[in-house]
């Protein structure tokens, strides 16, 4: 028999089964809303950030023609920094990143400076969105990830243990076909439709969050497409070898399952558990304590000058000496930052040693292998929040020089001051650097399925296969 | 023509043949009794090219099979007990499948006749299979065997849990088949089937086969007599 025709036979088999239609049908379906849902979220986070830099734009051109005008607050370099201007920065947007939330709900994607210290941005906790952070993302990664292993074992569970249990795998063979050709022509369909229809949803969903596809867009959601194509492959193999040792549907269906349990369910879990074992998060309680020590600490330090200063009003009292008192703000705020920053270290150490953990265990399991290169290729996992981190820190000390140097210099602000604020620049993402990352557990989840297949192919030669296991006593 | 010599097979400690001795020539129907365990399944294994046997020689057409499987899997049709098949496609469309696996092309019209020879009913033909009882299915298992144009059937015990209406008309076409020339071996537990359509009767008994009967020299009750009689043997 002609490879089309078995091929052609199969899809008219899957297609009169009516179930493999409509789960396809469902999953390119639930894809696409996933990938709505995706882009609404991200939409979200960046109207907030769009709206917080409008305001912050229009506060600037406000003092800066305050500013032109002589008004005392906007020339004083003190009362800009500590009281008046705060500025929003925000992580730059990537092109798929609707398709994988990732931490983007548990880790910032905008913080708001002053020129007070960096413990006023980095100890924020709160999360953006409790309630979904409650119900968890639906996004395509999670579709995935968790659903698609599912549809994959649901369509060839069954592809050897159910041609055998039919009779049709012995009818195939004495009609001359080998069992090696039959049924892998029976996975390869199958497959072909799962990666198929895959690839479609993939496509449509990156389409929804990025309607013009740039080059880096496309490099992106290629890297998108063949890390989802490797699982599903890892996932159709791994059936396929089960199919072949089971001695029935119903029990190549329930270890199936406990595959799936195991490695997209538990291992994913102990591996986070195991993370926060073995780099526990530092105590908050002793962040906000210190951060209140610290405060007390240097509230005294100044309250000599507070006494003289009413600190959120500073134009109320025009005679004061605006110098040495924001030269004691700025002491005071250079004194916390002082004291909070091995703390604040602690907490950015302990966010690099978790991962330096997961990025290690991750290798037990196909399903964290795969989200943490979807969520890498989308540029929301815990790397790029970092990387983000680390240029706002950068940024941070460059806006506090900026006014310092004015405050300790006694110069006033002008004008062209405003135009010469430091300008914060998102870190880009590196698509050629994430590829290269993602590429070693592609190549070891490729290396895995190959070496299924093979073993498979090689069990297919067994007489065991065809006619089922023969046992004393048994039917002979 | 069918032939077994001195056929052997282990499963590792157990002896599931013992040195079998069996001629089916063109044209005749020979039935082998036995019970579960017997060496029945094995025998017919052996000869489809799905086990290779421990020693002794298994030919089809003068061909040996653990020489050269492919080429007699060619000339061979095989009916297992459960001709369960498709159940999604119709009768028609599961006779092109499997006749299109043996890389045979018929059209849509040789195909529907096979079915009619097979016995299936016109109405049934279009059908999805999965509507179908086990008598029905039977028949397109058989109309696989009559688009092949095989020489030599091998039957797993195809009457189990037919109705003797449908155990009777499957009999009909398997004698039809063999008027044809066809060489049939069927393992059943059916004595009276066996009687009625076989040619000859072989009972075996832990792998060998202990007796073997014209069936134009035993009746019936003869027959069963024999059957129980070498069960009990020691």
């Amino acid at each position: 028999m002609r490879s089309a025709d078995l091929l052609v036979g199969e899809l008219t088999l899957l297609r009169r089964e009516q179930i493999a239609p409509w789960v396809l049908f469902g999953l390119l379906l639930a894809m696409v809303f996933a990938g709505i849902s995706g882009r609404m979220i991200v939409n979200e986070q960046r109207m907030v950030a769009i709206a917080a830099s409008e305001e912050a734009g229009v506060l600037v051109d406000s003092l800066k023609l305050q500013a032109a005008a002589g008004a005392e607050t906007a020339r004083s370099p003190g009362a800009v920094a500590y009281s008046v201007l705060s500025v929003p920065v925000t992580k730059a947007a990537t092109p798929l990143e609707g398709l994988a939330i990732g931490q983007s709900d548990l880790l910032p994607d905008t913080y708001r400076l002053t020129a007070r210290g960096a413990h006023t941005f980095l100890g924020r906790t709160d999360p953006e969105n409790s309630l979904r952070l409650l119900s968890g993302n639906f996004d395509v990664a999670f579709l995935v990830v968790w659903v698609l292993p599912l549809l994959a074992i649901g369509l060839l569970f069954d592809v050897v243990v159910g041609e055998r249990e039919r009779g049709v795998l012995s009818l195939a063979m004495v009609a001359g076909a080998s069992a090696g050709r039959f049924v892998w022509h029976k996975w390869w369909s199958r497959f072909l439709l799962l990666a198929g229809v895959t690839t479609v949803s993939i496509v449509l969903a990156a389409l929804i969050q990025e309607p013009a596809l740039t080059a880096t867009t496309g490099y992106l959601l290629a890297g998108w497409i063949l890390t989802s194509l490797v699982y599903l492959a890892f996932w159709c193999a791994l059936a396929l070898f089960v199919s072949i040792g089971a001695s029935s549907s119903e029990t190549a269906a329930t270890r199936l399952v406990g595959a799936w349990l195991v490695f997209v369910v538990l291992v994913p879990t102990v591996t986070n558990l195991i993370a926060g074992s073995v780099a526990p998060p530092p105590s908050r309680v002793e962040l906000t304590a210190t951060l209140r020590e610290a405060t007390e600490q240097a509230d005294k330090a100044i309250a000599a000058e507070r006494d003289r200063w009413f600190f959120d009003h500073p134009d109320l009292r025009g005679d004061m000496d605006r110098r040495a008192y924001y030269l004691s703000v700025a002491g005071s705020e250079a004194g916390i930052e002082k004291i909070m920053a091995p703390l604040l270290q602690d907490f950015a150490q302990n966010g690099r040693d978790q991962q330096r953990v997961i990025e290690v265990l991750k290798y037990l399991s196909p399903g964290t292998l795969t989200f943490r290169s979807l969520t890498a290729l989308s540029g929301s996992d815990g790397r790029e929040h970092a990387k983000f981190r680390d240029a706002v820190v950068v940024h941070h000390r460059a806006w506090q020089e900026f006014f310092v140097k004015r405050i300790e210099s006694d110069t006033p602000l002008t004008a062209e001051d405003y135009e010469r604020l430091p300008i914060f620049v998102a870190p880009q993402i590196d698509e050629r650097e994430l590829m290269s990352s993602s590429s070693i557990p592609l190549l070891l989840m490729l290396v895995v399925t190959c070496l299924l297949c093979r073993v498979g192919s090689r069990k297919l030669r067994s007489a065991d296969v065809i006619i089922g296991t023969h046992s004393p006593g048994g039917s002979r | 023509m069918l032939e077994a010599i001195g056929l052997t097979k282990n499963y590792g400690e157990v002896r599931a043949l013992r040195s079998l001795d069996l001629r089916v020539n063109s044209g005749e129907i020979y039935c082998l009794l036995g019970a579960n365990g017997a060496g029945k399944t094995t025998t017919l294994n052996i000869f489809l090219g799905f086990v290779r046997a421990t020693s002794g020689i298994a030919r089809i057409d003068d061909i040996d099979v653990g020489q050269n499987p492919t080429a007699t899997r060619k000339r061979i049709a095989y009916i297992p007990e459960t001709v369960t098949l498709y159940g999604a496609l119709s009768g028609l469309e599961n006779l092109d499948y499997f006749s299109k696996l043996s890389g045979i092309r018929h059209s849509a019209q040789s195909l529907r006749a096979f079915l009619e020879q097979a016995g299936l009913a016109a109405e049934a033909h279009d059908r999805p299979l999965q509507g179908y009882s086990k008598g029905m299915r039977q028949k397109v298992g058989i109309a696989i065997a009559l688009a092949r144009d095989a020489k030599v059937l091998l039957l797993d015990e195809p009457t189990s849990g037919l109705d003797p209406k449908a155990s009777n008309e499957f009999s009909q076409l398997i004698l039809a088949m063999a008027e044809r020339g066809a060489a049939i071996l069927m393992a059943t537990h059916d004595l009276f089937r066996a009687r009625e359509t076989g040619t000859r009767i072989g009972i075996m008994r832990d792998g060998s086969l202990r007796k073997e009967f014209a069936t134009s020299e035993i009746g019936h009750r003869d027959l069963e007599h024999e059957y129980l009689k070498t069960m009990q043997e020691g």
